[in-house]
């Protein structure tokens, strides 16, 4: 017995040296990319790391907009910004439901909280935190949380790289943040796919729709406002069935709390031309897009953002 | 729990250092921990199913009693009780939808409107394998082959044993349970052998199989969109995937089961490298088939009653091989495929033509003949594993396979990420090979291939995918 646990401590402490040594020099070698491992999702980190990057502006900002690539490619934060005059940070990205922003500490009530809303969005996160806090920059942590996956550190370390691209061949997987926080679709060589141009889902859970009613309506009590905006999305898909839901939203939600705003666009005619796929839109589009809901918020006596 | 989780890493070291450690002097509690072990290691899982696990145990130790018994005639009734209560369970949890739903489309088309009531428990982990144990149990007590076990904690340390208990190997009592009620002793050689066996078996899960399956999948879902050349190389992907899959989980089993001092059945034996069908049987999932040829084809009377009682046994056995997988239609053609492709060798009474050695036995490399062989049988089993693999049923299978012929025959030359996928092939065929005469040969490997293997391992243990075999 004693010869085999020396030859199986052996084997074991051998391998975790040079486990060590994989990962360290894994993180040597993309030191200068710096993208925090806190979650399975690229989106999310980036996210992370964005925030980390533009720590004052997330400190300053009382007015946030969370949510999916909805609220990352369709809202012009700086229009918002200077149309209100008060620091915005859009801290959505793909694939992020309103629950994942627990882990940034939003939900305070010197907050307005702003998201843009289709379908899709409905549902629970795929996304899985690890150990550290993603605000948090301690390297141990850090370390802790790439060595017990480091085979999603790899895929999100190699997929960021090929998102923060620079070059002229923009699609759907461009993730270079402007300086609020937001991606805008403003390149007229935008790479449209067939298939997320045809894309719709053709069933929505009425759970998960009545959960999101619930945690707006928990999320409501702790912060200043909550403004939700429910996209419009390309003419094509258009139900009358689906346009009750969302009023049926709508209605849950303004019956149980006073201060959310609920801007209900699923009904607006906007122009092909102002979309790229079956609901995300071109810069342009996302600009008009964005005009409208403020032009809707100035006219709105409940809307203060201080 | 699954072997390739944490839960495991953690789990294993505490029983081994128990069971050598703290209760090596007495047999009886070596047994105990092992029980509360399996139990613990079910119950990780489902605690709920736990109590079926513990009610067929219970069941079949008793039957196997009343089996034991002088009188004749009450030895088969309680047989056939055993029979019905295993089979039971397995058709209440396993096959009751499918019945309900195949008669329910059978009343049907004689215009009858029917609204079936279909239940909607989950299939409890393991159960074709634990009730095919006990089933074992008592027909070997009923042939005189095993007398019944007086100790509980014996028996249902055979039936529940950890490293068997949710995907197999499936054990006989003969050959089981005498190491349970034997004094085990720590074998430096068995332990070192043990260990390779884990690590060459979490390989080709964890890295072989897991690294194959998000292509598989990715094709096999969406194969109306491929193209002919891609469908055939998920289908080939796909045949190494369960391969690696399922010989890796008997790896990882029988070498657990090494370790706490006990010899498994062996389960997979270079399948791919078999000259005919009737070769790959004895090589592929061999406690299944070893099972179904002692339990049913040789009670059924085997070849002996004249041809054509061998070709309906043949069928038979390879129609309820298929169902034993599975409750659909896609099973059991899967079942009737291979028994049309054992069909021609029964004819020619060539079953049995490669039933001791190898490929290339005392040669480096097979001869052209050897070769052609291997690649025929390979392609024929590729074929089959389509209707096994394809969802949701075997209309897929067909137009899956349908797909193949028009887009070959439109666009023959489009070879998709065939570089990454040999990466995971290649490594897998070469070992094989390298040990086929032996399987157990592990100790030839050098060092340096295990410490790389378990770098992968930790690489790709990320992709945490559980064994397919599970679903069985």
């Amino acid at each position: 017995m004693r010869r085999f646990l020396i030859k199986i401590s052996q084997y074991f402490l051998l391998l975790i040296l040079l486990i060590f040594l994989l990962i360290s020099s894994m993180l040597w070698i993309n030191r200068k990319i710096n993208l925090p491992f806190t979650s399975n999702s690229v989106s999310f980190n980036a996210k992370a790391k964005f925030i980390h990057e533009h720590e004052s502006l997330f400190n300053r900002s009382k007015f946030l907009i969370i949510g999916s690539s909805m609220s990352l490619n369709n809202l012009d934060c700086q229009q918002i910004q200077d149309s209100f005059k008060t620091p915005v940070i859009n801290l959505s990205s793909w694939g992020m439901k309103p629950a994942d922003f627990d882990d940034f500490n939003i939900w305070t009530k010197d907050k307005t909280i702003m998201m843009d809303l289709y379908f899709e969005d409905f549902g629970e996160s795929d996304i899985k935190k690890n150990f550290g806090y993603p605000l948090s920059q301690n390297k141990f942590i850090d370390y802790v949380d790439v060595a017990s996956d480091f085979y999603t550190y790899l895929a999100c370390i190699s997929m960021y790289k090929e998102y923060i691209r620079k070059d002229e061949s923009r699609d759907y997987s461009y993730l270079v943040f402007d300086a609020t926080g937001t991606i805008l679709f403003n390149d007229p060589q935008f790479v449209i796919s067939k298939e997320r141009w045809n894309f719709s889902k053709a069933v929505f859970s009425e759970k998960d729709m009545a959960d999101y009613v619930d945690f707006i309506i928990k999320k409501s009590k702790l912060v200043n406002k909550i403004i939700i905006c429910f996209s419009p999305g390309r003419r094509i898909q258009y139900s009358s069935l689906r346009s009750n839901s969302v009023k049926g939203i709508e209605k849950s939600i303004m019956e149980n709390c006073k201060n959310v705003i609920f801007i209900n666009k699923y009904d607006s005619d906007m122009p092909e031309s102002d979309f790229v796929d079956m609901c995300h839109m071109r810069g342009s589009g996302a600009k008009r897009f964005t005009a409208d809901i403020i032009n809707d918020l100035k006219k709105d006596k409940n809307f203060n953002v201080n | 729990m699954l072997f390739n989780s944490f839960a495991f890493f953690v789990f294993f070291p505490i029983v081994f250092c128990l069971y050598w450690f703290v209760f090596n002097k007495s047999l009886r509690w070596q047994n105990v921990l092992i029980l509360i072990a399996s139990y613990f290691f079910y119950g990780w899982w489902s605690y709920r199913f736990l109590g079926l696990l513990v009610l067929s145990t219970l069941l079949d130790y008793y039957f196997g009693f009343q089996v034991a018994s002088a009188n004749k005639k009450k030895s088969k009734f309680f047989l056939w009780l055993s029979v019905i209560n295993n089979l039971g369970i397995l058709g209440l949890f396993k096959y009751f939808n499918f019945f309900i739903t195949q008669f329910q489309q059978g009343i049907e088309l004689l215009g009858f409107h029917t609204n079936p009531v279909l239940l909607s428990v989950a299939l409890p982990i393991g159960i074709s394998f634990y009730t095919f144990h006990g089933m074992s149990y008592v027909f070997d007590i009923y042939r005189g082959h095993q007398k019944p076990v007086k100790n509980y904690i014996d028996y249902a340390v055979f039936v529940s044993f950890f490293p068997l208990l949710v995907a197999g190997p499936i054990e006989r009592a003969h050959h089981l349970l005498p190491q349970v009620q034997s004094r085990r002793t720590f074998d430096y050689k068995q332990a070192i052998e043990g260990c390779r066996l884990i690590i060459w078996g979490m390989f080709k899960k964890v890295v072989i199989a897991d690294g194959l399956a998000s292509y598989v999948d990715s094709v096999f879902n969406n194969y109306q969109f491929e193209n002919g050349s891609t469908l055939v190389v998920a289908a080939i992907a796909f045949s190494f995937q369960i391969y690696g899959d399922f010989s890796g989980y008997s790896d990882i089993a029988i070498g657990t089961a090494k370790l706490l001092g006990f010899e498994l059945l062996s389960n997979f034996k270079f399948p791919y490298f078999s000259r005919d069908i009737a070769e790959f049987w004895r090589r592929w999932h061999i406690s299944l088939s070893s099972w179904f040829r002692d339990y049913l084809y040789i009670p059924l009377g085997g070849s002996r009653n004249g041809r054509a009682k061998a070709i309906r046994n043949t069928f038979i056995i390879f129609l309820i091989s298929g169902f034993w997988h599975g409750a659909n239609w896609k099973f059991i053609a899967w079942g009737f495929i291979h028994a049309c492709g054992f069909l021609p060798l029964l004819l020619l009474n060539r079953n049995r033509k490669h039933v001791t050695d190898i490929v290339a036995q005392n040669r480096k490399y097979p001869s052209f003949k050897e070769l052609s062989q291997m690649l025929g049988t390979f392609a024929f089993v590729t074929f089959a594993w389509v209707f096994f693999r394809a969802n949701p049923g075997i209309e897929s299978a067909l137009l899956y396979l349908k797909h193949i012929c028009v887009s070959l025959y439109h666009n023959p030359i489009q070879l998709p990420r065939l570089k990454l996928l040999l990466a995971y092939i290649i490594p897998l065929i070469l070992f094989d090979w390298w040990w086929r005469r032996d399987e157990r040969s592990l100790k030839k490997m050098y060092y340096l291939v295990y410490i790389i293997m378990g770098i992968a391992i930790y690489v790709k243990l990320g992709a945490n995918n559980s064994f397919i075999y599970f679903k069985f």
